[in-house]
């Protein structure tokens, strides 16, 4: 039990240092470690908790580590894979802080983190990839998620309520 | 989250100035983790020292973490319902739409210039076909970055 928490903290503190781009890069991130290397979670468990970090309040990113961990080992595993995921963040902030100008305006640093942005969006295709192949199951899903992406670029419309409404059509539909 | 925390931070608090929330804002984007923690980690720490920082960190995580608790433990127990997988099999499309959505918001720029879309193709193609690790496409990505420049790539 000891050496699995310690797997998961590590396994989180590599997501949360290398987790530019935000939530959904730190997604694909995710799967890769507890999906493909680890095999903690089955990829439909691991969608279906992304899908409900998604819907709960709170930064996606560590409310889907807090259920990971609770998964793979309990409130203690919940515990760890938070401190995991966010103390990157923490080391990183005080020489952030300190060095702010610096290296903000480094070149070297600038560059860099404009290199990263296409490896972002990459992680983030590839995390839309995954869910995917658990989300199309049928026409009918790939239709809602058609229409949700219209809804999206169309209306003004709040994230959570377009997640309403598709948990209403998926129990219209699947039910 | 974060123009609630404008609104709750600089107009109804007033702790800090509109310079200062940009100025952390921008910090935040740069280091890796989730913005919201790092600006709250950020905020806290030019208020109040590291005590601040662990402050805001501990504000920004813990309501979400026991809520999350609570979602896992009583919830999951319900999720072989049918109601539930059904509900769940019509909000994962919207999941997936949600996440395509974020990458053509964010991806302007990558998709509006031919170098950088090149590069983003060889990124995705890397990682569906050959399953590389994400963490290497990171690395890979900032070291580009760094090296185009330098050769007039």
């Amino acid at each position: 039990m000891f050496w699995l928490l310690v797997q998961l903290y590590v396994s989180f503190f590599k997501i949360g240092l290398f987790g530019f781009g935000g939530g959904y890069a730190m997604i694909a991130l995710m799967e890769h470690e507890i999906v493909r290397i680890h095999g903690w979670l089955k990829p439909v468990e691991f969608v279906n908790i992304i899908a409900v970090a998604e819907m709960t309040p709170g930064v996606i990113a560590v409310n889907a580590a807090t259920f990971v961990g609770y998964q793979v080992a309990g409130f203690t595993g919940a515990a760890v894979a938070t401190l995991g995921v966010i103390f990157p963040s923490l080391l990183l902030i005080i020489p952030a802080a300190k060095l702010f100008l610096h290296f903000y305006t480094n070149l070297h640093f600038q560059r860099s983190l404009e290199g990263i942005q296409p490896a972002v969006i990459a992680l983030i295709g590839l995390a839309a990839f995954v869910i995917a192949q658990s989300a199309f199951i049928d026409l009918f899903s790939v239709l809602i998620a058609l229409a949700g992406f219209a809804a999206i670029f169309l209306t003004n419309i709040h994230p959570l309520l377009l997640i309403g409404l598709g948990a209403v059509a998926g129990m219209i539909i699947y039910l | 989250m974060i123009p609630l925390i404008k609104t709750e931070i600089i107009e109804r608090k007033k702790w800090i100035d509109e310079k200062t929330f940009v100025d952390n804002l921008a910090v935040a984007q740069s280091i890796p983790g989730p913005i919201s923690v790092n600006f709250s980690l950020m905020t806290g720490y030019r208020l109040m020292g590291m005590r601040g920082a662990l402050l805001g960190l501990l504000g920004t995580i813990l309501p979400s973490f026991l809520i999350i608790l609570l979602v896992a433990a009583v919830l999951w127990e319900y999720q072989h319902l049918p109601v539930v997988q059904a509900a769940f099999q019509g909000i994962k499309p919207i999941i997936v739409a949600l996440i395509a959505a974020a990458a053509i918001k964010l991806g302007r720029r990558v998709f509006t210039r031919l170098d950088l879309l090149l590069i983003f193709g060889i990124f995705l193609a890397v990682l569906l076909f050959y399953g590389v690790h994400p963490i290497l496409v990171i690395i890979a990505g900032g070291v580009t970055g760094f090296i185009r420049p330098r050769f007039n790539l």
